[in-house]
């Protein structure tokens, strides 16, 4: 079936139409149509598979994780008890130097395990964080870049919707990836604080001299003990419910999405979130959902091209014909994740690769898994990096209206190092699979 | 344009439909658990009932999400473009969209009768939904979302106010959302 004229002009042709900003889901759909046209020579034959994809591509059970983990951080999100939360956390740290900033990276940790998106957490956080910061004279530079920076966490701590993606993609349990990325991700936000720390201690101007070691509590930044405690137990209720329920067996990940949409809905409404909120967080929701689900039916169609086509044979052949040493194989992997991830958003970089990246690993002797937990990590840096980082971009017009002297460049620069910490963690993931893998191996 | 507006409210309706659709399965879910775990009698047909539902909500809100600018894309190149070749890529994603939906129906359509003729189930034991509704839903989304893709046409290409292209819109509700 597969010759190499065939192949160019797939290959060729999804590259012009994504650079073209055709919509990725039209541009998979579309050369999928196409490879399997070239294959079957019968139109109707593209249309049949195109209307039974449709049906049959999304009609799972599982599908329904992704609009209710989504509806579960909307809810907590939208009910303030992140801000408690951050300010708890806050007032605990009062002796470290650049405290504001760790108790970012804290607050982010926290939040990023009942969220799975990276913007939201971005988008709160500089609302929430950065205000403070700010009035104690952090370097503005820095204060973004840490904002920036902790949200990747949002997408590498469970639940997140890469993760969900990545399992969907390769036919691997969510569950056991949700697993393998907790040490990676607590891994990582201690890194963060480390360089932090180091850095409020070497360059103490960054963080306003310390000046917010020593004031006293301000009204705005102090929270009622009631509301933390409230707002923590609901948080570490989702956590225990959802996470635990799915890794104890309780729940599949759609139940436990199911549950965790629930809590998140009585948390808010605990917390004084009423119709208007309600109704708000579950039209965003649907604006934000669709458009990943649609890409999931495109994507299932793609996977049913590359099979028919014998694409994904021969790409494979190629990467294992080099004779690269596997670690060399998996490092070009992370830079073409890189490279994509500077032009085009997380989830349409998984659907073009990972349906050949991960079958090229597996043959590696590459733990399935681990890997997953090394390209969800790659993939989220290039949500940092220049010029069309996505987490900067919100950072910015977050911060917009309350300080429009911050420019892009400023928050990129101070982002770097971030990017720098994240590429380490994936290196390490990659040369030691056992961080990703040891907490799975403990349940499964 | 009369039918821009009636094609907006079309779109708009179902996404509201489709999105409370999805904020209902939480209470299903939870009820099949409760079910399961409190009384040892899990709801009939729960999986069949969810996995049929995504389906539904998907093609419900897939004429929005075109509509509202949702769909992921990389506009990096594009936007560094003269306008005309802006607007003639645009047309030309705009068509493919087309195409993608009308092969759909195509291909679909045959499906969907064959199943409400022949009485297709999905599921087994005492609750089995019958597939036909899903099936029928498809082919309605995807019409949606070929009008949608027309009207983002006369948008952007045959009348685009601006190298933006649309950005006059008032309502709220059809503003871009942030890309994750």
């Amino acid at each position: 079936m597969f010759d190499i004229t065939t192949a160019t002009i797939l290959i060729v042709s999804l590259l012009v139409l994504v650079s073209l900003g055709v919509h990725i889901a039209i541009a998979l759909g579309m050369t999928s149509a196409l490879g399997i046209y070239f294959v079957t020579g019968d139109v109707r034959v593209v249309a049949t598979m195109l209307g039974s994809t449709a049906y049959e591509a999304l009609r799972d059970y599982v599908f329904a994780v992704i609009p209710l983990f989504m509806l579960m951080g909307e809810f907590i999100g939208k009910s303030g008890a992140v801000t408690d939360v951050y300010r708890g956390i806050n007032r605990g740290l009062r002796r470290l130097p650049g405290r504001l900033a760790i108790a970012t990276v804290l607050g982010n940790a926290l939040f990023s395990f009942v969220t799975g998106v990276s913007i939201a957490s971005a988008a709160a956080f500089s609302r929430i964080a950065y205000p403070e910061m700010s009035r104690h004279g952090y370097h503005k530079g820095f204060a973004l870049g840490s904002v920036a920076g902790s949200s990747c966490l949002g997408m590498l701590i469970p639940p997140s919707v890469l993760m969900i993606v990545w399992g969907i993609l390769t036919e691997k349990s969510i569950g056991q990836i949700f697993l393998a990325g907790v040490l990676p991700g607590l891994m990582l936000t201690a890194m963060f604080v480390v360089y932090i720390l180091v850095m409020a201690l070497l360059r103490p101007a960054l963080v306003g001299g310390g000046a917010d070691r020593q004031e006293d509590d301000r009204a705005g930044e102090s929270v009622p003990l009631r509301a933390f405690l409230t707002s923590l137990t609901g948080i570490l209720a989702v956590i225990i419910a959802v996470l635990g329920g799915i890794w104890f067996g309780v729940f599949t990940p759609t139940e436990g999405a199911g549950a965790g949409a629930f809590i998140g809905l009585v948390l808010g409404l605990v917390k004084g979130m009423r119709y208007r909120d309600i109704i708000d967080s579950i039209l965003s929701v649907g604006r934000t959902s669709a458009p990943i689900l649609l890409l999931l039916v495109a994507a299932s169609l793609y996977s049913r091209a590359l099979a028919m086509t014998g694409l994904a044979n021969a790409i494979q052949d190629v990467f294992l014909g080099t004779g690269l040493t596997p670690f060399l194989i998996i490092a070009v992997m992370v830079v073409i994740w890189f490279l994509l991830g500077m032009v085009i958003d997380s989830i349409s970089i998984m659907l073009l690769t990972v349906p050949i990246f991960a079958p090229i690993a597996e043959q590696l002797g590459y733990d399935p898994i681990a890997f997953s937990i090394v390209g969800i990590l790659a993939i989220e840096a290039g949500l940092l990096t220049p010029p069309f980082g996505l987490l900067v971009y919100t950072v910015k017009s977050a911060v917009q209206d309350d300080d429009p002297s911050i420019t892009i460049v400023q928050i990129f620069k101070s982002s770097m190092p971030y990017w720098c910490i994240i590429l380490l963690a994936a290196t390490l993931v990659i040369n030691f699979p056992q961080i990703a893998l040891w907490l799975p191996s403990l349940l499964f | 344009m009369f039918i821009r507006a009636i094609s907006d409210q079309v779109a708009k309706f179902m996404m509201v439909m489709a999105a409370t659709w999805a904020f209902i399965l939480t209470f299903v879910i939870m009820a099949d658990i409760i079910g399961r775990g409190v009384f040892n009698d899990p709801v009939q047909g729960v999986r069949e009932i969810v996995a049929n539902s995504i389906v539904i909500i998907v093609f419900l809100q897939a004429g929005y999400a075109i509509r509202s600018r949702s769909m992921l894309s990389a506009d990096f190149l594009i936007n560094r473009f003269p306008p005309w070749v802006r607007r003639t890529a645009l047309a030309f994603g705009y068509l493919l969209g087309v195409v993608f939906f009308v092969l759909i129906i195509w291909g679909g359509w045959q499906l969907a009768i064959d199943s409400w003729v022949g009485g297709e189930f999905e599921g087994e034991g005492a609750l089995r939904v019958p597939a036909w509704p899903t099936r029928f839903i498809i082919l309605v989304g995807s019409a949606l979302a070929i009008v949608n893709y027309l009207v983002m046409a006369y948008l952007d290409v045959v009348h685009p106010g601006d190298a933006d292209g649309g950005v006059d819109e008032r309502d709220a509700a059809f503003r871009p959302v942030p890309r994750r």
